[in-house]
């Protein structure tokens, strides 16, 4: 992998991660608020909005981590893919309703205003930076490994270029 | 292709860590942290088939008699201005859009007292998301059947915001 390109994917996973952490610390302080928001999207069942406002934070938090720290990071990314697609997917949901709500995307601040359409956008934006770190990251990893097989396998891990 | 099919593995194994890891972090901080949620509604609300339905309701009747002997707490689950104008006095103001009201007092709430909530009418949808929403915050709340047209039907008392 060129420099160039392993700049580029410390950038775009660091801001990907810090967006994420940023997400997550918001709603972790707010737990009632971030219910609420989830419940005015009118889609999970009532048992489900409590649970999903205690884990989904700490989804978004731990990935954000593991994303900006370089851990478990093709799964982080995956993961972020996946949730951003879902978020977007309930927004599309209640736009074609005609319900405009609040986000609750960044902020569980309920005065917020609704818009649907701009956090649509928004999250269209970052699941694309999703999948392109997503990409990075395997390829990353995928050179790694033909490097060590070229290599051989008693070559130690640590052997980094 | 072997490598890609290793390669997904490995990205689900990682996902599923992540997952795990989030969701034990999450419901360990909820334990410790003060006012976390109720994650499964308690036990010690109503008999076991009124915590098992979605949209717990409440008749008109049995509201006076909770309005008047002070036993229940009154939520409005209309915006802020139509709370203004007009509200079951003593009762709180929680727009079920969440834009204001007395939302910040919630965590302060004490959960043995019933919660009564109520919206315009004929349908009571917001009432029925807000009394869905703070059980799931671990409050006995109910919707009040048919909403404000019943209470006004019935004669009963409103209050405006001074």
């Amino acid at each position: 992998m060129s420099r160039t390109r392993r700049a580029a994917a410390l950038i775009l996973r660091s801001v990907l991660g810090l967006t994420f952490i940023w997400a997550g610390v918001y709603k972790i302080a707010d737990p009632q608020g971030f219910a609420l928001m989830i419940a005015n999207y009118r889609i999970l069942p009532q048992a489900l909005i409590a649970p999903a406002a205690v884990i989904l934070p700490w989804i978004e938090t731990v990935c954000g981590l593991a994303l900006t720290f370089n851990r478990l990071a093709t799964g982080a990314a995956a993961l972020i893919s996946a949730m951003l697609t879902t978020f977007m997917s309930a927004m599309a949901y209640n736009l074609a309703r005609g319900l405009d709500i609040a986000c609750g995307c960044f902020s569980t601040d309920p005065a917020q205003k609704a818009d649907m359409a701009l956090s649509l956008a928004r999250d269209a934006g970052l699941a694309a930076l999703g999948l392109i770190v997503l990409w990075l990251v395997i390829s990353d990893q995928g050179q790694g490994q033909a490097r060590q097989a070229e290599r051989g396998p008693e070559e130690p891990l640590s052997g980094k270029p | 292709m072997p490598s890609s099919l290793w390669k997904s593995k490995k990205i689900l194994a990682q996902g599923l860590v992540l997952v795990l890891a989030a969701a034990g972090l999450g419901v360990c901080f909820n334990i410790v942290r003060p006012h976390g949620l109720d994650l499964v509604p308690g036990p010690g609300h109503g008999s076991a088939a009124e915590t098992g339905q979605r949209t717990a309701s409440i008749d008109l009747v049995r509201a006076l008699e909770l309005f008047h002997s002070r036993a229940a707490l009154f939520a409005d689950s209309r915006g802020v201005h139509e709370f203004e104008d007009g509200h079951i006095p003593g009762a709180i103001s929680l727009p079920s859009n969440g834009a204001g009201g007395d939302w910040a007092r919630v965590p302060k709430l004490p959960k043995d007292r019933p919660v009564v909530t109520y919206c315009d009418g004929l349908d009571c949808g917001r009432a029925r998301v807000l009394a869905g929403l703070l059980r799931g915050l671990g409050f006995d709340a109910r919707a009040l059947d048919q909403g404000l047209d019943a209470w006004l039907a019935a004669q009963g008392p409103l209050e405006a915001s001074p």
